[in-house]
């Protein structure tokens, strides 16, 4: 039989302040006279000195000596503290962009991100889930919350690099959070990338943690495409520097084999520095833009991140940027899309307020369909939007929250029209579908409440054009899977139970036994005291 | 420990024969003895002169002031009777200390008490206490009360800790006679010896104070110990500059100064005896004492 646990030995070190006690206690001439009366007398009046209180030095001792025993008496019944272990669970996303096939240390860093995952998925606790996600321009999700690691692990296994850029971007965090968050516990989203995420900004219902696969000198850790007007395109490179000294960097652009523009960046110690070029789509050959990084090290040549350069899609957009509040959108008729080429699955970029592009970018689809957004006269109105249908498809992972008009437009939507926002009394967002036609009337400036600041405001723009082409696109991340997600049903969570070392007691009344006991040992060692005080 | 073996010296026996306790205050009595009693009554003592009244015996009339004074005047005499002496016997743990020990001389000298008491006719009575009383014989007279105060005396061992107050308190509230008690203790009572003594003086007792002190033969070397209290275990650890022995000599002087002090305040009969001195002259004193102050 196994009189100790050993995992409870370490209690027995209680033991080591008794023995010091022991040690240290000073070894006094022992005397044993009639009564103590006189000599009180004689302390009360200073003729001698009471050096040390026995009285309390043997309280102390009691005090330990009970430790001592409670913690054998641990030792022995080998408690386990039985608790409901509930670890937060884990969206576990991994990049999968080009940038993770440059090689550090012999390996892409797309394998030390996968290790990585191993590892993470090989530390899951009972009860513990994992949603496994990779993205690269879109975010794609491959499981379902679950704490299976074959499964975990054979969906890893099936991840694999693509040849486009891309970066955790506000969108598929908002995917993240609106789809993936609410069925899972305290969840941690772990984000396995070499490149910085877009946004970790609002994130109080969601931890984030973050693995850097990137490695060398520096490195490009995004590339980008980004559309400008005129059929001319923004290629955008993220080059993050590992050195801890200043880094002069000569950047190179090609088209294929044929080189574009050769220019440089300074990159401060640990840095990070956006190169950007516009290149305009007449003047492509290969089709393929690519950056080099010319440092004369090792890692010059995995200093290299290519991006095919997509095809511009025909948005047009009446009015300048600085005069949104007047736009009318309109979808290019089917004819022209198909007279100027335009390929479904493109990406869209929307011009921003006050003028530039922004580099949020949307997946949308032509279709035959027309429709426009159209605005009226002001009125002022000074009252905070109110949803009034947050499911339809034009407020989907929108956020109008917040949102304050100051003045809107005194136009009354049409009998068929769908209101879904109101300020006040007014509608201040509504659509109209009336045969192939769809209209989606803005009644107010988004400009002068801050929407075009806002996250949600391209997502919404991204939802009318969706709504009003009026088709499904399958790889849509906001049309996705994502958002008819079912969490799977929590599994039981494990409790730990005893080993059987010993018979399973109460410890309690064990407990209270055991200092009964040492109690009356202790009385009677004190009556032996003074028994032999006596002698 | 045989306590009748220097008690029945016959020398010493025929000295004791000629002592007895001597009080000058006056009790009940129960049963006929030497001791003018506050009763009037049949003894040779005259007392006062008082009117006759029906019902007295003719016998007392003075016939010499009845001539004298034309009035029936009736003589009375004082009656005689016993009083009670109850022994408070101190066993605690401190009373086996000294050589003889302290609880031995008090057996002794209280079995001598008792048997001048018994002889003289009066009750004797013995009671051993620690901090509560261990053994109780009530006062009673007679030769058989003598064995039995012997035999209760043979049974005594040293025990427990001292509290006069709550053992004088016990046995006086048990309703014994009013009498003479006599306390033999060494006086090491943490409690107080104030309150007993005037708590005995109240209640109509007379009480002796025997204190019985043992000399020291405590050897210290250097200038700290731990000194374990014989009654109650308790230790305690102290450094002194002088020899221990000698400041508890002195300490004991001082305090024996000032119960003697107290005794006398409250005109209480107050002995200081030391084992060393022999018991039969440590008797002696005692009665020779007595006689001089009452």
């Amino acid at each position: 039989m196994r009189f100790f646990n050993p995992q409870y030995i370490w209690l027995l070190l209680g033991l080591i302040p008794l023995a010091l006690l022991f040690l240290y206690t000073v070894r006094l001439p022992q005397m044993t006279i009639d009564s103590l009366f006189l000599v009180k007398r004689l302390i009360a009046r200073k003729r001698i000195r009471q050096t040390a209180r026995t009285g309390k030095h043997s309280r102390n001792l009691f005090v330990l000596q009970l430790f001592v025993v409670c913690c054998a008496v641990a030792a022995l019944t080998a408690p386990v503290i039985v608790r409901h272990i509930q670890n937060s669970d884990i969206v576990l996303l991994v990049d999968t962009s080009v940038s993770m096939n440059t090689t550090a240390d012999g390996r892409p860093r797309f394998d030390y991100a996968v290790d990585q995952a191993r590892k993470i998925i090989a530390s899951l606790s009972p009860g513990q889930k994992i949603v496994l996600g990779s993205f690269n321009d879109s975010l794609e999700l491959h499981t379902q919350p679950t704490n299976n690691r074959d499964i975990l692990e054979s969906y890893l296994d099936q991840i694999t690099v693509k040849q486009v850029a891309g970066r955790f971007t506000g969108q598929y965090l908002e995917v993240v959070r609106s789809t993936i968050v609410p069925s899972l516990h305290n969840p941690t989203l772990i984000i396995l990338t070499d490149h910085l995420p877009e946004t970790l900004q609002d994130t109080a219902d969601c931890r984030f943690s973050l693995f850097t696969a990137s490695d060398g000198n520096a490195g490009i850790t995004a590339i980008s495409q980004i559309f400008l007007p005129n059929g001319r395109s923004q290629i955008t490179a993220t080059i993050r520097s590992d050195s801890k000294k200043t880094l002069f960097v000569p950047v190179t652009v090609y088209d294929g084999n044929r080189q574009l523009y050769r220019t440089a960046t300074t990159l401060e110690p640990y840095g990070e520095q956006s190169v950007s070029f516009a290149v305009n789509r007449a003047q492509i050959q290969d089709g393929h833009i690519t950056i080099r990084l010319d440092m004369d090290d090792a890692l010059e040549e995995d200093n290299a991140a290519s991006i095919p350069l997509k095809k511009p899609v025909t948005v047009v957009i009446s009015g300048t940027s600085a005069q949104l509040e007047k736009a009318v959108f309109s979808y290019p008729p089917a004819e022209r899309i198909a007279s100027e080429n335009i390929t479904p699955d493109v990406l869209i970029s929307v011009n921003q307020p006050g003028g530039g592009t922004d580099d949020v970018q949307f997946i949308v689809a032509p279709t035959a369909g027309t429709a426009s957004i159209a605005v009226g006269e002001r009125v002022r109105t000074d009252a905070p939007i109110t949803v009034i249908k947050p499911d339809h498809p034009i407020l989907r992972d929108v956020s109008l929250h917040g949102i304050r008009v100051a003045s809107a437009h005194r136009i009354q939507p049409a009998d068929k029209a769908t209101v879904l926002a109101t300020a006040g009394s007014l509608p201040v967002l509504w659509c109209v579908e009336s045969g192939m036609s769809r209209t989606v009337i803005l009644n107010f400036s988004p400009e002068a409440t801050g929407l075009d600041r806002r996250i949600s405001f391209p997502i919404l723009v991204g939802n009318i054009i969706d709504w009003i082409t009026a088709q499904d696109v399958s790889d849509d991340i906001r049309r996705n899977v994502l958002d008819r997600y079912e969490t799977a049903p929590r599994e039981p969570v494990e409790e730990y139970t005893r080993p059987e070392i010993i018979p399973n007691i109460s410890l309690t009344p064990f407990l209270l036994a055991v200092t009964a006991i040492l109690f009356v040992t202790e009385g009677i060692m004190f009556y032996g005291t003074k028994q032999r005080g006596r002698q | 420990m045989n306590v009748n073996v220097d008690f029945y010296d016959p020398v010493f026996l025929e000295k004791l024969r000629a002592l007895h306790i001597v009080t000058n205050k006056l009790f009940h009595g129960r049963l006929r003895g030497k001791r003018r009693s506050m009763k009037k009554g049949s003894s040779i003592e005259f007392a006062e002169f008082r009117r006759y009244t029906p019902g007295d015996d003719f016998r007392f009339i003075d016939w010499n002031i009845m001539a004298r004074l034309q009035k029936v005047m009736i003589r009375s005499f004082w009656d005689e009777e016993n009083i009670s002496v109850h022994l408070l016997i101190d066993t605690s743990s401190s009373m086996r200390f000294g050589t003889p020990s302290k609880l031995q001389y008090a057996k002794k000298v209280a079995a001598c008490l008792a048997s001048v008491a018994l002889a003289n006719h009066d009750s004797a009575g013995l009671a051993t206490f620690s901090d509560r009383p261990t053994k109780l014989l009530a006062a009673k007279c007679g030769t058989s009360q003598l064995n039995q105060c012997f035999s209760a005396l043979q049974d005594i061992t040293p025990d427990g800790e001292t509290n006069i107050e709550a053992v004088i308190k016990r046995v006086l509230a048990t309703g014994c006679d009013k009498g003479i008690v006599i306390l033999l203790s060494d006086m090491l009572d943490t409690h107080g010896y104030e309150t007993p003594c005037i708590y005995a003086l109240s209640h109509g007792f007379e009480i002796h104070v025997i204190h019985i002190d043992a000399q020291s033969d405590l050897e210290t070397e250097g200038t700290t110990a731990r000194l374990t209290d014989s009654e109650t275990g308790r230790q305690l650890d102290v450094s002194f500059d002088e020899p221990l022995a000698a400041l508890l000599k002195r300490e004991q002087r001082a305090f024996q100064n000032e119960l003697q002090r107290f005794c006398h305040s409250k005109k209480i009969p107050y002995f200081y005896t030391d084992t060393s001195i022999p018991f039969d002259e440590f008797v002696l004193h005692y009665f020779k004492t007595l006689l001089h102050t009452q």
